[in-house]
């Protein structure tokens, strides 16, 4: 962990990519707190170019840019992590029983339905999900889905199959080692195997693959956004601002796409370098210059 | 001495196969394989590099990794056959009556684990309470009785430690389970230097006249089986072709294969002479024939029957020792 963080503090574009990381997940976090309107306030303000009682402008119903953007952060934040904490946790759990059971039926099925998952690209298979699940209101239960949910569900879902693989390769190099045989040959069970022995063992490139997932997923629920088949106004998210944004950008109201665009890329930039950071410091068998 | 009749033995194998499918055939890498070990015996299994002996040991305890399967045979351990137990049932037998020592202590060692962890692990288990004065203690105990100084490192990771230290930590973890009776050893010092080897033959020793442990000692040193073990099994080609007492195999070799194997032993004073080596090399296990395995090979071949029957074991005239040859019909 030490070395881990020596790596990162070493390296210039980690050090961006970690702060940036922090900035997003504060702002995330506080969101609320430092927004100076509230996000969904109507004024009469319209279209107003930055300003100090507007940082960031209005848009067309007068709401505050600002405020709007951190709300949406959190949104995408939320979105992404949750996401990827889905694709993550499933995607492994599958993966790591596919690779103990290497060959075996069990195996096959796994691997074969992460195929069918990964054989359509994210950008077509979030926004059919996303718009089958809303074609009515959901409700399991209790529990009332909101549009952000089914848009989390919906990336995570299709992140899972990248974690299967990645688990899965792992458990297979990791399972002919000696201390697994051994430790069978001591007693322990299928799931002490699994989160004793082989979790602890294959976490690092879980890891790395986790932070260029939520690059990918923070991009992805934007996307879906835009398209509208995403996060539902009067819920703000970067992507549904830019989509509003669409008719006002001939008319010169150039800071409703600049930001919300802006808070997209630096977040997949950050992610990005975090992802390759994290990579060179956890792999062994990087060059430690 | 009681004879081993009137024992019920610990293990008694029966007619063991393992097989594992590889490109067009099988590799019959155990293959009628029969046994028996009386409570608190040392018994050696030796033989060449992919005769089966570490197979043997793993097939044992149900430890062969799918393709390779145990195909045929019974494994009674105090009257229970292990392979028709559940995997709960198994598991309890695994490390807490049986437990399997392999050869590099360093691979054996979880390397994001701590040694007290992985102890701890082992321990629960096999305990469904807590030792009386809790794990670590239990631990520290058992470290401390095969010479390892635990206080202070049990936080500590596998590579912090020595090889011949690892080992005797392994050695410990095989008997933290509860009560052991049969320590399965698979060349436990081949990875250890000469003198640390010679300790860990003492521990092994001295832990199996403490608590009355059986062995199987799987090795190619004739020397260790010699220090360490009552009996002996000789294998070849996935078979068991010789099982004598230790003093009977050294001094009268039955089968032609050990006697030309115990004329490849280097001799000291050297005589000056070139070492004997057994001509030819070891058969494929996918392609055996169906005879005896080591007819090509041997110096005292009678003929067709080598070539068309495999030998049954046979005794030889000597008490305690049978040979699989047909040399003794």
């Amino acid at each position: 962990m030490r070395q881990v963080r020596a790596e990162l503090a070493g390296n210039r574009l980690s050090l961006l990519g970690v702060a940036g990381v922090a900035l997003l997940l504060l702002v995330a976090l506080l969101g609320p707190g430092l927004a100076p309107y509230d996000p969904a306030a109507l004024s009469p303000a319209r279209l107003q170019p930055p300003s100090l009682q507007h940082l960031m402008g209005t848009e067309n119903f007068g709401r505050d840019v600002l405020s709007r953007f951190l709300y949406g952060t959190r949104v995408s934040m939320f979105v992404g992590l949750g996401a990827v904490a889905l694709g993550l946790s499933v995607g492994t759990l599958l993966g790591m029983l596919a690779g103990l059971r290497a060959g075996s039926p069990w195996d096959t099925l796994i691997m074969r339905g992460m195929d069918v998952v990964i054989a359509f690209p994210l950008l077509v298979l979030v926004p059919v999900l996303a718009g089958i699940l809303q074609t009515r209101p959901l409700q399991l239960g209790p529990i009332g889905l909101t549009s952000i949910t089914v848009v989390g569900l919906a990336i995570g879902l299709v992140s899972t199959p990248v974690f299967a693989r990645v688990a899965r390769a792992s458990v297979l190099a990791e399972v002919r080692e000696d201390y697994i045989l051994a430790a069978r040959s001591f007693g322990a069970r299928t799931r002490d195997l699994l989160f004793g022995n082989l979790l602890p063992n294959i976490q690092a490139p879980l890891i790395v693959q986790a932070a260029f997932s939520l690059a990918i997923a923070v991009a992805a629920e934007s996307a879906v956004s835009f398209l509208g088949l995403g996060v539902q106004p009067p819920d703000a998210s970067w992507g549904n601002m830019l989509a509003d944004a669409r008719r006002f950008i001939i008319s010169g109201a150039w800071w409703l796409v600049v930001f919300p665009a802006a808070g997209i890329a630096l977040t997949v930039l950050s992610f990005n370098l975090l992802g390759d950071a994290l990579r060179d410091a956890l792999d062994p068998r990087a060059d430690r210059r | 001495m009681p004879t081993g009749a009137e024992l019920s033995p610990l293990l008694e194998v029966r007619g063991l196969s393992t097989h594992f499918p590889a490109g067009r055939g099988t590799v019959r890498a155990v293959e009628h394989v029969s046994f028996r070990i009386q409570p608190g015996e040392a018994v050696g299994l030796v033989g060449e590099s992919g005769s089966g002996k570490s197979t043997v040991l793993r097939s044992l305890l149900g430890l062969i990794r799918p393709p390779g399967r145990v195909v045929a045979g019974e494994v009674i351990f105090r009257g229970r056959d292990l392979r028709g137990l559940g995997q709960d049932e198994l598991r309890h037998v695994r490390g807490g009556q049986i437990s399997l020592i392999l050869q590099d202590p360093v691979n054996a060692f979880n390397p994001s684990l701590t040694i007290g962890d992985q102890l701890r692990r082992i321990l629960r288990l096999h305990r469904r309470q807590p030792p009386a004065g809790g794990y670590d203690a239990e631990i520290t105990r058992m470290l401390a009785r095969v010479g390892v100084d635990a206080t202070g490192k049990l936080h500590q990771y596998a590579f912090n430690f020595s090889q011949g230290q690892l080992q005797r930590i392994m050695i410990a973890a095989a008997c933290l389970g509860g009560e052991p009776a049969l320590l399965l050893a698979d060349e436990p010092t081949t990875s250890l230097d000469v003198t640390i080897e010679a300790q860990v033959l003492q521990l092994l020793r001295d832990l199996r006249r403490e608590l009355g442990l059986a062995l199987i000692l799987v090795t190619h040193n004739l020397a260790l089986v010699a220090e360490l073990c009552d009996r002996v099994l000789v294998m070849y080609a996935g078979r068991l072709i010789e099982d004598a007492d230790v003093h009977a195999l050294f001094e009268t070799p039955k089968h032609p294969y050990t006697r030309q194997l115990l004329r490849a032993l280097p001799r000291f004073p050297a005589s000056g002479g070139r070492l004997e080596a057994i001509p030819g090399s070891v058969p494929d296990l996918s392609r055996l024939s169906a005879g005896c395995a080591f007819a090509p090979r041997c110096e005292q071949y009678l003929g067709a029957i080598c070539d068309t029957r495999v030998p049954e074991f046979l005794p030889t005239g000597t008490p305690d020792q049978r040979a699989a040859c047909h040399l003794y019909r």
